[in-house]
């Protein structure tokens, strides 16, 4: 394994409670204004997957193990219905990538898909020890999807990563 | 479907976060626990 692998800024990994966040705790006015931005609601996820989905160069990178895991939990907490109708989107939309049985899902798909940030509300993944564990290791930014939302520059990142002059968001992240 | 549509009928089972991190933990323990089994010959 390389020490310091290189890593796209514009590949990006959800961990599953986010990616349910954002079916299933994100998006209600009520809960913004009762939240008050409170980094551990639903609402920035919605806001975060909003940002990538609004933007057709920036790839949300998933393994099957890892859209295993959000299917599960929609299935528990909603229904099997909305969980497969939600896996058939996710699955049009992500960027595939394998990794072997037991790794952390997350983690396993940042690191073969060469992402740059892992949104995760997971805070193991995101504490001090995880960042002297595996942080300058995999080269890769762990934070909360209210720190990405944050911190998301879309303009600047483009003029980095891309050609030419970014001109906004160039989808309808409700499609 | 698209993603409007998707959430439009997720708001009948509008959850929080931290149920979320529970019933995931719950899951990924769980895998865990039966890998670890798996491997354990003193399991058989």
């Amino acid at each position: 394994m390389p020490e310091t692998p290189d890593t796209d800024p514009t590949r990006i990994v959800a961990d599953a409670d986010v990616l349910v966040a954002d079916l299933i705790a994100g998006g209600s006015k009520t809960e913004e204004s009762e939240t008050g931005g409170d980094p551990e609601s639903g609402t920035a996820a919605r806001g975060a997957l909003d940002a990538i989905r609004s933007h057709s160069w920036l790839d949300l990178l998933a393994s099957d193990q890892l859209l295993d895991d959000a299917e599960a939990v929609i299935a528990e907490l909603a229904d099997a219905d909305l969980a497969a109708a939600w896996r058939e989107r996710i699955d049009e939309e992500r960027v595939a990538v394998d990794h072997p049985a037991g790794d952390h899902p997350a983690l396993a798909s940042a690191y073969r898909g060469k992402a740059a940030h892992v949104l995760s509300y997971d805070e193991g993944l995101r504490g001090p020890a995880a960042s002297a564990s595996f942080g300058s290791r995999l080269n890769l930014s762990v934070k909360t999807p209210a720190g990405f939302v944050a911190l998301f520059d879309a303009e600047s990142l483009y003029e980095a990563a891309e050609d030419g002059e970014y001109s906004g968001p160039d989808r309808d992240p409700r499609t | 479907m698209n993603w409007g549509d998707l959430f439009e009928r997720a708001e009948d089972h509008r959850t929080d976060v931290a149920t979320i991190r529970e019933r995931l933990e719950a899951r990924r323990d769980g895998e865990r626990g039966t890998a670890d089994s798996e491997e354990d010959p003193d399991d058989a």
